[in-house]
């Protein structure tokens, strides 16, 4: 009988990949590296265009502009071995008071999201923070 | 092509502090509720039940952020900025989304 399955240690694989790889390194894709805020209605899609995630648009300033993630790591989800990605990141308010009603995690090319989150509108004021805990992981099925 | 269930799983949390560092609101994500496994109407009735405590727990959480977010600088119950406890049971749902209403 014919069996096919894909594996703990290949799902494990693929976190360490979409965690690690840059665009410095000339593959035809990049990893997780940024973050940016989003402003106005927002409902998180699978087909969602980098253009407009969630149906969103995308914060140019006031502190919630593309960066540089603070921090991403690995952890165990419990099923492999550092199969899950962990982000970590805080945006400051800057400049001028913002409405934010979600993020989006992109790719070191920044061409593209791997994940958007839509959340109820949260009214900052200048030195507010906002700290986000974003956790992404390839799960087996059942 | 043999296909194989799983994917991307993702899931998130936001916290919104002043600039004291006073938390004013905290957010999650949360799963929608599991698929029924079976026809039977027991499973049929049991999913049924998960959605209706899936959309009064989205409700009261959009409710009780909304509500934190107006009143940054006041004296509140801590539970409508942190969410927790959070509702059990659907009943307890209810309730709480009536106590917020009007406020």
């Amino acid at each position: 009988m014919a069996t096919q399955k894909p594996t703990e240690i290949g799902y494990e694989e693929i976190a360490k990949l979409v965690s690690s790889v840059t665009a410095a390194m000339g593959a035809t894709g990049s990893g997780i590296e940024s973050i940016q805020g989003l402003e106005n209605a927002c409902t998180a899609a699978e087909d969602s265009t980098f253009l407009n995630p969630g149906g969103a648009d995308k914060i140019p300033d006031n502190g919630f502009a593309l960066a540089s993630i603070d921090g991403v790591s690995l952890e165990d989800s419990g099923i492999g071995v550092d199969d899950r990605i962990v982000i970590d990141h805080v945006f400051t308010c800057i400049t001028a008071p913002q409405a934010v009603t979600g993020f989006i995690i992109c790719n070191d090319d920044d061409d593209l999201h791997f994940m958007e989150a839509c959340f109820t509108e949260v009214p900052c004021e200048v030195n507010d923070t906002i700290t986000i805990v974003a956790k992404m992981q390839f799960k087996i099925g059942v | 092509m043999a296909e194989v269930g799983g994917g991307l799983k993702v899931s998130w949390g936001a916290e919104h502090k002043d600039g004291n560092g006073d938390l004013i609101s905290r957010q999650m994500s949360m799963e929608t509720p599991r698929s029924p496994t079976c026809l039977k109407p027991g499973c049929l009735w049991r999913y049924l039940k998960r959605v209706v405590f899936y959309v009064l727990i989205s409700n009261y959480n959009v409710k009780r952020v909304v509500y934190a977010e107006a009143n940054r600088h006041k004296r509140i119950l801590e539970r409508y900025r942190t969410g927790e406890p959070a509702p059990q049971t659907i009943w307890q749902a209810l309730y709480a989304n009536i106590k917020l209403l009007g406020r």
